[in-house]
């Protein structure tokens, strides 16, 4: 048995390097921050009704585009027409990998600056936390480098060093850039400590800490009674890391579009080897109509869970004619279509706007094909 | 709710990702099916972001939905029909052919969840108990099947190599 177990400890471990989908992240990103939009109406007692834009509509009509579609009768105003113009599959142009700036002002002193807890994160038996630096003074200033010093201070007065120095070097971290941070006033930096969780308990709370700036002094940090810094299983804190800035999302994909939300309404059941219609919702939140010009396309799919969308993602132009724009504060639905996989079983779908971070989806069930489905028609 | 938490949600599921799609592979076998599994438990993770955050350890919720995902899944597309996966593109694992790889492949998800906790993970019963939502006698009792199917296949190979 314990040959089994040491065959088995290794084949599980002898794993191709994990591949980089880009997409899969895009999808959850993009799926997590409608239900938290969702949550929030809800509870502020909003109604997200979606608006056709009027624009579209007469568009719409113009184009007589709804002669062979069945609008549902549910529907109160009208969708866009699907329109059948295949576009070029989006190849996006590599990423510039993130390089710290150059530093642009005058170093940021000690007194210049006030300090706050930031996020914690998790990490593989690891706890991070963000310790933010924002400039506080009447000017700009520049922070570089990495906090000199971290002491604790705890309730009872006594003290800790918690660390001298950083690791040292310009790189990327999991939470952020590491480099010069160019603050105007009221703007932040941060920097982020690592501390072992892999303990069965015991914290060490701080109410205060100093941060070192350089030779300019530290920065005093005096934490409120429910929100100490706790060094995590009382270990100490295992790295320090130069100051930088923390990511944004748009780090990833910058486009105008990106502004868009994107809101898929698929059957939860569709037959296998048939034509699903299905609609997409782009809502534009901002005050600021987004053109649809030059054309946005988009790529879909519908592929059995387990394989890659790959093969069966498809791109098409949006139906720009009818809908030249996404008005100001208002949404337009679009029709879609796209080929049910052969085969019954579960079925992930996506849809997402080429070159930008608009994108939705989910699951669905494909039902097999009926014995008196498949006999074929034609005879 | 908001922006802040949105993003440390995004810088864990980006810091993550590679880690969950290995455990996601060592469950599956398949890097496919890997990042469907995965796909899906960050969404039910994100959804619930402000909560786990504070109170539980995250990755370990992922993970616990990845385990459970994969279990329905593999139940839902039995009821359809049975076929041997196709290989991924790009990688042929050293033990494609081997027999305990394909034993390993014929087990319920739910046996072969049990080993990868154990022996991928390596947690205890109690903890791969924990992990699942189960006692720890279910964990012991799907453990020992399971490697009692291994053993079976193995020594069956062996004999047929003689």
């Amino acid at each position: 048995v314990n040959d089994i177990e040491q065959a088995l400890r290794q084949m599980l471990h002898d794993q191709p390097p994990p591949r980089a989908d880009p997409e899969l992240l895009e999808v959850v990103y993009a799926r997590t921050r409608r239900r938290r939009r969702a949550t929030r109406a809800a509870a502020a007692g909003c109604t997200a009704g979606a608006v056709i834009a009027a624009a579209a509509i007469t568009l719409l009509l113009h184009h007589g585009g709804v002669t062979s579609r069945t609008v549902p009768a549910a529907s109160p105003g009208g969708t866009v027409p699907w329109t059948d113009q295949a576009a070029p599959v989006y190849t996006p142009p590599p990423l510039p990998s993130p390089t710290a700036p150059a530093a642009e002002f005058a170093a940021c002193t000690a007194a210049s600056l006030t300090g706050s807890l930031g996020d914690i994160g998790p990490g593989a038996g690891q706890v991070t936390q963000n310790i933010v630096l924002t400039n506080s003074g009447t000017a700009a200033c520049t922070l570089s480098g990495g906090p000199s010093t971290l002491t604790g201070v705890r309730a009872d007065g006594s003290q800790a060093t918690l660390a001298t120095g950083f690791n040292a070097g310009t790189q990327t971290q999991d939470y952020g850039l590491i480099g010069p941070a160019n603050l105007q006033p009221g703007q932040s930096a941060q920097f982020v400590i690592s501390m072992t969780n892999m303990c069965s308990g015991g914290t060490d709370d701080y109410s205060a800490v100093s941060i070192g700036i350089g030779t300019s002094g530290d920065v005093d940090v005096t934490l409120p009674a429910a929100g100490p810094l706790d060094v995590i299983c009382s270990g100490g804190v295992n790295s320090v890391s130069g100051f930088g800035v923390p990511f944004t999302a748009t780090d990833q994909v910058s486009s105008p579009l990106n502004v868009l939300t994107a809101t898929a309404a698929m059957p939860a059941t569709v037959a296998a080897g048939t034509t699903v219609t299905y609609t997409v919702t782009l809502q534009n939140p901002t005050g600021q109509a987004v053109a649809l010009s030059p054309c946005p396309s988009y790529t879909q799919y519908i592929s059995p869970v387990g394989t890659r969308p790959g093969s069966a993602a498809s791109q098409y132009y949006l139906n720009c004619q009818a809908a030249p724009e996404i008005p100001a504060g208002s949404s337009v639905t679009f029709d879609m279509q796209i080929p049910a996989p052969a085969a019954a079983g579960v079925a992930k779908y996506g849809w997402a706007l080429q070159g930008a971070a608009v994108s939705t989806g989910g699951a669905v069930s494909i039902t097999g094909p009926s014995a008196t489905a498949t006999a074929s028609p034609s005879s | 709710v908001n922006r802040t938490q949105q993003l440390a949600f995004e810088a864990f599921a980006r810091a993550r990702l590679p880690a969950l799609l290995r455990f996601g592979y060592a469950l599956t076998g398949s890097q496919d099916t890997a990042a469907d599994l995965v796909q899906e438990a960050l969404v039910r993770t994100g959804a619930r972001w402000s909560r786990l955050a504070r109170s539980e350890d995250p990755e370990g919720y992922v993970r616990r939905v990845m385990t459970n995902t994969s279990v329905s899944w593999w139940r839902q597309r039995r009821r359809e029909r049975l076929t041997a996966s196709p290989p991924d593109r790009g990688y042929e694992p050293r033990y494609r052919d081997h027999a305990l790889w394909a034993a390993l492949s014929s087990l319920p998800p739910g046996q072969r969840a049990v080993l990868v906790l154990r022996y991928y993970e390596d947690l205890t019963e109690a903890q791969a108990a924990a992990r699942l939502g189960c006692t720890i006698g279910t964990v012991k009792s799907q453990s020992a099947r399971a490697m009692a199917t291994l053993r079976k296949a193995l020594d069956t190979s062996a004999q047929e190599t003689k």
